[in-house]
C-alpha cells in the first residue's frame, strides 16, 4: 500500500492487488460541513455526474462510458463526522483483459478529469441552466421520496434534537428549502470553492502501477488550501434529556433514542462490541428480548457513530407499546451496565464480526471507503484482528457504563387507531 | 486474451458413479461459494420412467427445492447456518440449483450439501403444510402484475406448454402433489449422474475434492435418470390478448420464439448463439438505435422498456415488456423490428463494437463475485460454461457471426398482450 502527498493537501492512497477484475479510483474532496454549503455542494456534485464540456449530454456520457468497457462512474455525496465529502468513483475493468491502443486505465483517469475539472458552464452564468434545472428536479423528488421512509425520517429529527450545531445535524444533502435556492452561479461557485481549498483524497485499488497513476495524476487543478481537517465531533452531554413527538397519518410508530457513547479512541473496539451486543445483530439484546421474546417490535437496532458519539436505539412499534417499549430498551441496557456478559455471548459476536470483516475483503467499494476513512482516523486494519480479540466482558461492561441517554423521539402513527 | 491467463486452471471431472464436478479456484478472495444443480425443472412435468410415461402436475420440481432441506431430524438450512453458510436455492424451467457462501474452505458445509441434496425425505404432514405455504407463494405471484404479465405472454407463445403455468404451480395443482409424486420425481432426477458440483473462491482444491468424493453424492450408485419427454408445440398465438390487470399504467408485452422448426444448437456453439443474439437485442432495442431513442423521446416508451433473450434446454425465446399509452402502435413498431432483425443490426452495424464492449465489461465486473459465479452455472446447458468461458466466447463474435445467427433463426410468429389498467 502506497500512501503519499502528491501535493500540499492532496493525499494518494494506492491499494495494489491482483485480486478484483476491476480497478476503481475514487476522488474525496473534503471540508468541514458547512450549513450555508451544504445545498450547493449536493447539486454540484449532481453536475459533475451528468455532464461535462466534452460530454454535454446523457447520450455522449453514455457512450464514453461504453467505450470504457461499460466503466461505471459516479458522484456522491456522504458525511463522516463534522465533515462533508464529495465522492467521484469510477469502476473500470482491468486492462490487463483487453488489448486496447490507449492503456484503460489511463482513459479513466482522463475522463475523471474531464468530468471533474472541465464542467459544462462558466465562472459568469454558472452551471448549464437545462441540465441544472433537470438534476433539481431529479434531486428534489427523490428527497421527497425520502419522506414516506418513515424509520429514516425518524431517526433525521431525533439527531436534530440532538446535535447542538445545526451544521451537524443536516444530512449530506441539505434541506428542500436550501437546494430550492441553489443557483446555477452558486453552485459553480461552490465548485470552485471545492477546488481551491477542499483537501483531496485520491484512492486507487487494483492491478496498477504506481508510476502509472502519478503519471496520470501530474498538474491537478487544485490547491486544497484548508487541507486541515477534524472528522471528530464533540459536544457536552446536556444535563437534561430533550422528549419530542409528532404525529404522522401512517400505521407504525416510530421510536428512537439518542445516546451520547463518548469513548477514548483505544476503547473503540469494546464498543463496537457493546453496540453489537445491545442491538446490532439478530443474536443481540434489543433483538432478542423486546422482539422475540417480548413481541414488542418488529424492527428494532441501534447505531453507533464513532465519529459524532452517537449510539442511536430505533424500534418500529404499535403505536400503544411505547411505554413498554422504552422501558424494555432502558432495562437492557442497565443489565448490561450491571451484569457480564457471558464468554460464550462475546465470542459469538466476536466470531461474527470477524466473519463480516472477512467478507467485507472481498468487496472493492468496501476497502477503498476503508482506506479513505483511514486517512482520518490513522489507525490501520492491520491490527484489527488483535484489537477485537483483546475486548472482554469487563471492557464491554465499562462501555455500557458511560451511555448517557439524551433523546427520546416518537413519530407516532395515528391511521392504527382509525376504524376503518 | 484467454482467461487462463489470469485465473487459475479450472477443473472438471467427472467421478465414477457420474457425478460431474467443476472447480474454479480463485485464491486472492476470503470466500468461496458452492452450487450443486440438477439438471429437472419445472417444466420437466411428462418424463419416461422405467418404460413407463409419467404425468406430474406443476409445481413439483419447486416443491422438491422447498423440501429437501427438511430431513429426517434437523433442518438443512439450519444447519449450514449453524457452520457457518449462507444457504439458498431457486428452480428455474429446466433445473435446480442449491447453493451457499462462506469464508473459505468450508469443507463440513460442502458436505452438507452434498447431503441432503441426496435424500429424499417426504413425511406426509410435513409434505401437506409445505403444500400450504407453497400456495401462499403461488398467490403471491398471482398478485404481482409483472408475473402475471410474463405468463399470459408466455401462454399466448406457447399454448398449452408448462412454460405458460408458473413454476411454483397453482392451488389445483399442488393439491395434486402428494408423497409418491415427490419421490418419484426425486428418484427419476436426483441421480449423481444427472448433477453438476460447482465451487468458486477461496479453497484447498485437494481437500475440496477429498471431501467431494467421500461424500453421499459421490458413494452413492447412479440409478437409470428418467428421459424427459420434450412437448410438442402448438401454434403461437398471433392475436393480441387483452386484458384487465390491478394496474394503474396501460403495458405491452411481446414474444417470439427462436428457432421453432430446428432444434436448439448445444454445447459451447450454443452458447456462442446465445450471446450473439443478446448483443444484437441490446444494439437494436437500446439507447444507440435512433429508432428506439425516436420511441423514447416520443414518450411512446419510458426507462421501464426491458427485452430479455431466454435459453434454456429445449426452448428459447425474446420478450419485450414495456408501459405505453399507444399498445397497439407500439406493437406494430416493435414487431416490425422483430421482424427484420437481420437487417435492423446491419444498419446499427458501426455501433455493434459499444454494445460489445459493454457487455464484455459487464461480464468482467461479474468476476468479482463468487456467489454470481457459482449461480450462474447452468451444468450441462452450454458443455459446463462457466462465467470465464462466456468471456472468451464474447470476444470472438463479430457481426458476421451475429448476421450468421439472425438470418438462420426462423421467422416466428409474435405473439403479444396488452394490459389494460384497472380504473376504479
Amino acid at each position: 500500500m502506497t500512501k503519499e502527498l502528491i501535493k500540499p493537501g492532496v493525499w494518494l492512497n494506492i491499494q495494489p492487488t491482483k485480486q478484483f477484475s476491476t480497478v476503481r479510483i475514487e476522488f474525496n474532496f473534503v471540508t468541514t460541513m458547512d450549513a450555508q454549503l451544504v445545498a450547493a455542494r449536493t447539486l454540484l456534485a449532481k453536475m459533475l455526474e451528468s455532464a461535462s464540456q466534452k460530454y454535454p449530454s446523457q447520450t455522449d456520457l453514455a457512450q464514453a462510458l461504453s467505450r470504457m468497457y461499460g466503466a461505471g462512474f459516479g458522484v456522491d455525496v456522504l458525511k463522516i463526522g463534522q465533515l462533508h465529502v464529495i465522492k467521484a468513483h469510477l469502476a473500470i475493468i482491468d486492462e490487463h483483459f483487453v488489448s486496447e491502443d490507449s492503456p484503460l486505465l489511463q482513459q479513466g483517469i482522463t475522463f475523471m478529469r474531464e468530468m471533474l475539472f472541465n464542467p459544462l458552464g462558466d465562472a459568469a452564468q454558472g452551471f448549464d441552466l437545462t441540465v441544472f434545472t433537470r438534476q433539481k428536479e431529479l434531486l428534489l423528488d427523490e428527497m421527497a421520496g425520502l419522506e414516506d421512509d418513515r424509520p429514516y425520517i425518524a431517526n433525521r429529527h431525533a439527531l436534530n434534537a440532538y446535535f447542538d450545531e445545526t451544521g451537524q445535524a443536516l444530512p449530506a444533502y441539505g434541506t428542500t428549502e436550501a437546494i430550492e435556492a441553489v443557483t446555477p452561479k452558486e453552485a459553480f461557485d461552490a465548485w470552485q470553492d471545492m477546488l481551491a481549498t477542499n483537501r483531496l483524497d485520491i484512492v486507487v485499488s487494483g492491478d496498477v502501477e504506481e508510476a502509472d497513476i502519478i503519471e496520470a495524476l501530474a498538474n491537478l487543478p487544485v490547491n486544497a488550501t484548508k487541507p486541515n481537517v477534524d472528522a471528530y465531533y464533540h459536544q457536552e452531554a446536556h444535563k437534561t434529556i430533550v422528549q419530542e413527538q409528532e404525529t404522522q397519518h401512517v400505521n407504525q410508530t416510530q421510536l428512537v433514542l439518542v445516546y451520547q457513547l463518548a469513548v477514548p479512541t483505544e476503547a473503540r473496539f469494546s464498543a463496537y462490541v457493546f453496540e453489537q451486543i445491545f442491538g446490532g445483530t439478530p443474536v443481540s439484546r434489543l433483538f432478542l428480548d423486546v422482539r422475540e421474546t417480548r413481541g414488542l417490535a418488529y424492527s428494532i437496532a441501534t447505531d453507533y457513530n464513532r465519529f459524532t458519539d452517537v449510539l442511536l436505539v430505533s424500534a418500529g412499534i404499535d403505536g400503544h407499546e411505547v411505554v413498554q417499549t422504552r422501558q424494555a430498551i432502558l432495562d437492557n441496557l442497565v443489565r448490561l451496565q450491571q451484569e457480564l456478559i457471558t464468554p460464550v455471548e462475546l465470542e459469538t459476536i466476536k466470531s461474527l464480526m470477524k466473519t463480516e470483516f472477512m467478507v467485507s475483503l472481498d468487496n472493492q467499494s468496501q476497502l477503498t471507503d476503508r482506506a479513505f476513512i483511514e486517512s482520518f482516523t490513522v489507525q490501520s486494519i492491520e491490527k484489527w484482528f488483535e484489537a477485537l480479540d483483546a475486548v472482554t466482558v469487563e471492557s464491554v461492561q465499562a462501555i455500557a457504563q458511560k451511555m448517557v441517554l439524551q433523546v427520546e423521539y416518537l413519530l407516532k402513527g395515528d391511521r392504527a387507531d382509525e376504524i376503518d | 486474451m484467454k482467461l487462463t491467463n489470469f485465473f487459475p486452471a479450472e477443473q472438471h471431472v467427472v467421478l465414477e458413479n457420474g457425478l460431474r464436478v467443476h472447480l474454479a479456484p480463485r485464491p486472492d478472495f476470503h470466500q468461496m461459494a458452492a452450487n450443486l444443480t440438477v439438471d429437472f425443472g419445472g417444466r420437466d412435468t411428462r418424463f419416461i420412467l422405467n418404460n413407463e410415461v409419467i404425468e406430474q402436475p406443476a409445481g413439483v420440481a419447486h416443491f422438491l427445492e422447498h423440501r429437501l432441506f427438511g430431513q429426517p431430524d434437523y433442518d438443512a438450512f439450519q444447519k449450514l447456518s449453524s457452520l457457518g453458510a449462507e444457504a439458498n436455492a431457486f428452480t428455474s424451467q429446466s433445473r435446480t440449483s442449491y447453493y451457499f457462501t462462506s469464508l473459505q474452505n468450508n469443507l463440513a458445509a460442502l458436505d452438507e450439501l452434498l447431503t441432503f441434496t441426496q435424500t429424499g425425505y417426504f413425511p406426509e404432514d410435513a409434505v401437506k403444510r409445505e403444500a400450504q405455504i407453497i400456495a401462499q407463494e403461488a398467490d403471491m405471484y398471482q398478485d404481482n402484475v409483472d408475473a402475471q404479465v410474463y405468463r399470459l405472454l408466455l401462454a399466448q407463445l406457447y399454448p398449452g406448454d408448462m412454460l405458460a403455468q408458473d413454476i411454483v404451480g397453482t392451488h389445483a395443482s399442488l393439491a395434486q402433489i402428494d408423497v409418491a409424486t415427490l419421490e418419484t420425481a426425486f428418484s427419476a432426477f436426483y441421480q449423481p449422474e444427472n448433477m453438476d458440483v460447482f465451487i468458486t473462491g477461496a479453497f484447498d482444491t485437494d481437500a475440496v475434492m477429498a471431501t467431494i468424493v467421500s461424500s453421499m453424492a459421490s458413494q452413492r450408485l447412479s440409478q437409470k435418470v428418467g428421459q424427459v419427454i420434450v412437448p410438442e408445440l402448438a401454434p403461437a398465438k398471433k392475436e393480441p390478448l387483452n386484458v384487465v390487470l390491478a394496474t394503474n399504467r396501460t403495458k405491452v408485452a411481446l414474444g417470439m420464439r427462436f428457432k421453432t422448426g430446428a432444434v436448439l444448437t448445444t454445447g459451447r456453439e450454443g452458447l456462442k448463439e446465445m450471446i450473439a443474439v443478446s448483443l444484437a437485442l441490446d444494439l437494436v432495442f437500446g439507447e444507440l438505435s435512433p429508432e428506439y431513442m425516436e420511441w423514447y423521446n416520443d414518450a411512446l416508451i419510458d426507462d421501464d422498456f426491458s427485452v430479455e433473450f431466454e435459453w434454456e434446454r429445449d426452448f428459447a425465446f425474446i420478450s419485450i415488456a414495456t408501459d405505453t399509452n399507444e399498445p397497439e402502435w407500439l406493437i406494430d413498431e416493435i414487431s416490425n423490428v422483430l421482424n427484420q432483425l437481420p437487417d435492423k443490426f446491419a444498419t446499427l452495424q458501426d455501433k455493434f463494437d459499444l454494445v460489445k464492449k459493454d457487455a464484455l465489461g459487464r461480464t468482467v465486473n461479474r468476476f468479482n463475485f463468487m456467489e454470481e459465479i457459482a449461480t450462474s452455472f447452468e451444468g450441462n446447458l452450454f458443455n459446463a460454461s462457466t462465467l470465464m468461458d462466456e468471456y472468451d466466447m464474447l470476444e470472438t463474435i463479430d457481426v458476421s457471426y451475429v448476421l450468421d445467427c439472425l438470418r438462420l433463426a426462423d421467422n416466428s410468429t409474435i405473439s403479444s398482450v396488452i394490459v389494460h389498467p384497472n380504473i376504479e
